[in-house]
């Protein structure tokens, strides 16, 4: 299969999910909402104290295409006024942390879907310390069966979104996580 | 972090030797819109001022959608190839809504993001005390001082802000791409003088002749100067037309080196920016005073009112700036 791929992409070029977001959406749907508006009320606050922005990368790791959640997210949190960069598809754990240290991040948020972040996320967090990151948060969302959570948190990830996690309380959670994290 | 008593010599001693984290926080640093942070962001920079200057300076602007971030993936790979070190310099619009922003460079330059030789960092348009071209140039010296040779400063767009961001280049690339007809126009409007080439990406498309006919129809009207604006076309997803980019780039550098333009270039650029820093300065004291001073308010509601017209309003608000 690698010989045939790479005969193929030799003519085809290799083809890139490119991960394409759009801004504007979310607001659009929760305008007026109090709870969306009081957590913008403290990204601003926030963005006052600390000098900037509070500043998530997105990232998928591992075999795992299913980046609809990903896309929901970076919209939703740039809405909220968060700045976020948005990693590619099928990224190691050595990269994505690379990408946050030079991008100076203050959280990463690890979007899993394929089951893959019992090896993953520990990888991930294990290379931000290598990698002179330790400073930066993980917070993981997507579809994470209960049992594993304890697991997750004892492998240094500050918090754990679920299904059905409404986006302004996990904001609102993350901003704590990055607080946390400064002190 | 902003508790660990980080001295500006371990910072610099850091960026020196290339480490990545120390790069990354100077540039947060310089974006900060918190003064303590800027002064120390300030002070690292002019500790390293001595080291910077060294580098190929390149500043890529265009409209969105044709190509940019592939193309400088292309060309970053084909530096990287000949043994530079190529830093990666990206402004992303923040909404002017939210104040957030997506920033995506990374997945359109995954390849070249893996590479241990590279540096990339998108930052979002809005923050920072100082406006986004000063602070896109203090971010370029950072990585001059920290060795990379090859410094791509890229931008989305072609108004006076953004040609601002990449005007401390030494080579300003426009990036056009086929059917896109009012990147003609922004030319004929007058950004004709900026660029010192144009590239005509997605060059397989099938206007895309005819695009190429039309800029150079629209530089033949442009004045006679010793560099003639050359028209390369480049497919950059096969990596088509790079190497042809990179000699352009290259013939320009040793042109505006030999009539010494690069030296007057560069010293003009530095001119420009003290004003352009004094003036930003100035405009954000004059917005403060109109928040604070309720004489200012007055005379400013005066306006509203149709009593007063603007211009004799601002002459007036310029006189008691001068009294004090």
């Amino acid at each position: 299969v690698g010989e045939i791929s790479a005969a193929l992409e030799e003519v085809f070029t290799r083809y890139r999910a490119d991960v394409r977001s759009v801004s504007g959406v979310y607001r659009a749907v929760y305008e007026g909402d109090p709870e969306f508006d009081s957590v913008r009320r403290e990204v601003e606050a926030f963005a006052q104290s600390e000098g900037r922005r509070p500043r998530m990368l997105v990232v998928k790791l591992g075999q795992d295409g299913h980046d609809r959640g990903m896309k929901v997210i970076a919209t939703a949190f740039a809405d909220l006024g968060f700045d976020v960069d948005v990693g590619p598809l099928f990224q190691v754990p050595a990269e994505a942390a690379r990408q946050a240290i030079e991008n100076d991040v203050h959280v990463i948020g690890v979007s899993s879907q394929a089951a893959g972040h019992k090896v993953l996320v520990p990888q991930l967090v294990e290379e931000l310390a290598a990698q002179g990151g330790s400073s930066i948060a993980v917070v993981v969302g997507g579809i994470v069966p209960p049992k594993d959570y304890a697991f997750l948190r004892e492998h240094g990830v500050d918090a754990i979104f679920g299904p059905g996690t409404a986006v302004p309380q996990a904001s609102r959670e993350v901003l704590q996580v990055i607080r946390a994290r400064r002190r | 972090m902003s508790s660990a008593p980080e001295s500006v010599a371990s910072y610099c001693e850091a960026i020196r030797r290339g480490d990545r984290r120390s790069i990354a926080r100077t540039i947060t640093l310089l974006e900060s819109t918190r003064p303590d942070q800027a002064a120390l962001g300030q002070a690292i920079l002019d500790a390293l001022v001595a080291d910077t200057g060294g580098a190929i300076r390149v500043g890529i602007t265009g409209p969105p959608g044709v190509g940019k971030s592939t193309f400088i993936e292309a060309l970053g790979l084909h530096v990287l190839a000949q043994g530079h070190r190529v830093a990666v310099l990206a402004v992303d619009p923040s909404s002017p809504v939210s104040g957030g922003s997506i920033l995506g460079d990374k997945t359109r330059m995954e390849r070249l993001a893996q590479d241990e030789r590279a540096f990339i960092r998108p930052s979002p348009s809005s923050g920072s005390l100082g406006g986004v071209a000063q602070r896109t140039r203090e971010a370029m010296l950072v990585c001059e001082a920290a060795g990379f040779d090859v410094v791509l400063v890229e931008t989305v767009g072609v108004g006076q802000g953004e040609i601002d961001v990449v005007d401390h280049a030494d080579t300003i690339v426009l990036a056009l791409m086929p059917g896109s007809g009012d990147s003609i126009q922004a030319l004929k409007a007058g950004v004709m003088e900026i660029p010192d080439v144009i590239v005509v990406n997605k060059c397989d498309h099938p206007l895309a002749d005819t695009m190429v006919r039309e800029v150079r129809a629209v530089l033949a009207l442009g004045p006679d100067r010793s560099w003639r604006v050359p028209v390369v076309k480049t497919e950059a997803t096969r990596g088509e037309g790079i190497t042809m980019l990179r000699e352009t780039i290259d013939e320009h550098r040793a042109l505006i080196e030999k009539e010494g333009t690069l030296s007057e270039r560069r010293a003009r650029n530095l001119r420009a920016e003290v004003l352009g820093i004094a003036a930003w300065r100035l405009r954000r004291d004059l917005e403060e005073r109109a928040q604070a001073d309720p004489e200012w308010q007055g005379l400013l509601d005066s306006v509203v009112r149709r009593e007063t017209d603007p211009a004799s309003a601002a002459r007036k608000l310029l006189e008691r700036m001068e009294d004090g």
